[in-house]
């Protein structure tokens, strides 16, 4: 079984890959070995899981309506283009430099790293592959599934749904994904919000179930990202921090920022600076300093500052305080 | 361990490139390049032989065959370079080669390098992630010490005890988890194997001694980040379900169990526990200390130090 669909997807590939025009689903039973003997109905689902094959092996498979006389049609095909890796002539310390970084990843699959350099440079020599930095390693999360497809489908710019475990349970949403963004340790997708209307970022940790392409993968791209759109940005600030700072990204509608005044004493401070680059720090020569903060969502930011513990204090406003001491009295009393 | 049909098309799509450039290659050659037994190389001869275009005469199919050690591949030049990167390959080398900068150890060809992947990925492709690293600033002082392989003085505060404390460490590696950097050594004044996280390092400074690294220290042990010390007391927690699923994802834990009412025991390991109290301040009503139970007492009164600040 397993031989005879190797073969029919090797077929598959060479007959899409080699035509310059659209092929019909007809055409493709027609032609290729394998498909003839099965009725229409049969080859339609074996087709549609060929193609999720090919999709899974990262083949880009066109689809296209096609102009025609009678029924409107769609045709395939695997543009060159985008099939083939281009022409990279790596030098023989980029290859090796690139050996050096897959190596530092942990990964479950130890031969990725080897395929991916085997496809850009054709051959590794052994120097290369012996090369290892002993005293340095990196996890960067990439085993959390559908990294590979968010991945591609913001190379693609290609629209998404899938199933998301927000604080409402799990919801559908659907995604412009403009960007895609590491930050300690866990991946999220940034992008425009079908469902809300607005931009918003999702952590790929609760995705759950595959990600879908919501069209079916034609020449273009699906949605056009704003100009300059820099996904950091999307998160450079905690969701408790008002719309005045940074984008608007993941903060709540229609809240109004109240402004906080924090200070940070000296064993705190040198560290605040270090971790949260967002803050502006006002230096006092004693090693102490104090920030302003823009406040969206007040349980949020409590939060916040009563996990740094003793090291910080809010200043104003005199409100906020009487929240702050509202919760710490449910605690001590 | 046998080979998934995704693994398979994914090598051949390499492989048979690699065989058409280099026509006669040897049989060996081929085997080790891609990792590969002579019954598999032949299993693969085998399936390209009955492929090719339309047609499927003599001409339109693969010519594939084997001649004594060495192997050719004819009539496929549509397969004569290799299929482009997948998106994990990709994200694989970028991010790697992202952390290796980060961590001091790029050079240009590394630069370089980074340039061809973006061409492989096509235009801006890699200006649409954002892989953030911290360069934390001591980092540059802790790889020297590293590669120079000396002793370093640390002025290290620990999150867990809430104190800073300073320290001789013989640095061993440098690893990245989490999104942050560590130090695994060996620390002089506790004579034992610590990790320190860099950004909770003060400040560092070389020192002249030379640094004993043992020969193989292996990155992989430290991989569930948390090594156990001796000092270590398990700590359980009953969460509300809101809150346990985010110290579920914040924090590693042993082990967790939901209870009748809904909420979540959770079970961890902690070396100090000042940071336990400053997390059980967060969460306010949302949790209840099980074990040790002097914890809750604790945060109590760091609660009321705070509350006479605010009144």
């Amino acid at each position: 079984m397993t031989v005879r669909k190797a073969e029919r997807l090797l077929n598959l590939i060479a007959f899409l890959l080699e035509t310059d025009r659209l092929i019909t689903p007809q055409q493709i039973q027609d032609t290729v070995p394998g498909y003839a003997d099965q009725s229409w109905e049969a080859f339609k689902r074996m087709f549609e899981r060929d193609k999720e094959a090919l999709r899974e092996v990262g083949i880009p498979l066109e689809v296209a309506p096609m102009a025609g006389l009678g029924e409107p049609e769609e045709g395939y095909r695997i543009p060159k283009d985008r099939y083939y890796l281009p022409e990279l002539d790596l030098a023989a310390e980029e290859l090796a430099s690139l050996w050096l970084a897959a190596g530092l990843v942990r990964l479950q699959d130890p031969t990725a790293a080897r395929t991916a350099l085997l496809k850009l440079a054709g051959e590794l020599p052994p120097e290369v592959e012996r090369a290892r930095l002993s005293w340095l390693s990196a996890d960067l999360g990439l085993a959390v599934p559908g990294l590979p497809r968010a991945f591609e489908a913001v190379a693609e710019r290609r629209t998404i749904t899938f199933d998301y475990r927000g604080r409402s349970g799990v919801q559908t949403r659907t995604l412009d994904p403009y960007g895609l963004v590491h930050r300690k340790g866990t991946w999220y997708l940034v992008g425009h919000d079908h469902d809300r209307g607005e931009n918003r970022s999702f952590r790929l940790d609760r995705v759950s179930g595959d990600i879908q392409f919501r069209g079916k993968g034609g020449p273009g791209a699906d949605f056009v990202a704003p100009e300059g759109f820099r996904p950091q940005e999307a998160l450079e600030v905690p969701p408790f921090v008002g719309r005045d700072v940074g984008r608007d990204v993941g903060r709540e509608e229609g809240l109004q920022a109240v402004d906080a005044l924090v200070r940070f004493d000296a064993s705190t401070a040198w560290w605040i600076e270090r971790t949260h680059p967002w803050l502006r720090l006002d230096w006092e020569g004693d090693g102490t300093a104090s920030a302003q903060v823009p406040v969206s969502d007040n349980a949020g930011f409590i939060s916040w500052l009563l996990s740094l513990g003793e090291g910080v204090e809010l200043l104003k406003p005199a409100a906020l305080r009487g929240e702050v001491l509202a919760r710490l009295e449910e605690i001590c009393d | 361990m046998t080979e998934s049909l995704e693994e398979r098309f994914r090598r051949l799509l390499t492989m048979v490139p690699y065989m058409v450039k280099h026509p006669g290659v040897s049989v060996n050659d081929v085997r080790k390049r891609f990792g590969i037994t002579r019954s598999q190389l032949v299993a693969d001869l085998n399936l390209l032989f009955v492929c090719g275009l339309p047609g499927y005469g003599p001409g339109d199919l693969i010519e594939a065959f084997v001649d004594g050690s060495r192997v050719w591949i004819r009539l496929a030049d549509y397969f004569s370079r290799p299929l482009r990167l997948t998106a994990a390959e990709g994200l694989l080398l970028y991010s790697g080669a992202r952390a290796l900068s980060a961590a001091g150890a790029g050079d240009e060809a590394l630069e370089r390098a980074v340039k061809a992947l973006e061409q492989a990925l096509g235009p801006d492709v890699l200006s649409r992630v954002s892989v953030e690293l911290e360069g934390a600033g001591e980092l540059a002082t802790v790889r020297e010490g590293l590669l120079t392989r000396h002793c370093l003085h640390l002025v290290y505060y620990a999150h867990s005890r809430d104190e800073t404390t300073e320290r001789d460490v013989d640095p061993w590696a440098l690893f990245l988890s989490g999104g942050r950097w560590y130090l695994v050594g060996w620390c002089h004044k506790v004579a034992d194997e610590r990790i320190f996280r860099l950004d909770r390092i003060r400040s560092v400074r070389l020192l002249e001694t030379s640094a004993d690294v043992p020969k193989d220290v292996d990155l992989s042990r430290y991989e569930s980040l948390y090594v156990q010390g001796a000092q270590d007391h398990p700590v359980t927690l009953d969460l509300a379900p809101q809150a346990a699923a985010w110290v579920a994802e914040s924090y590693p834990l042993a082990s967790q169990e939901v209870l009748a009412d809904g909420w979540v025991r959770v079970h961890l390991t902690a070396g100090g526990t000042a940071w336990l109290e400053k997390l059980l301040l967060r969460l306010g009503p949302q949790a209840r200390v099980v074990d040790p139970p002097d914890l809750a007492e604790r945060t109590r009164q760091l609660a009321c130090r705070l509350a006479q600040r605010y009144r």
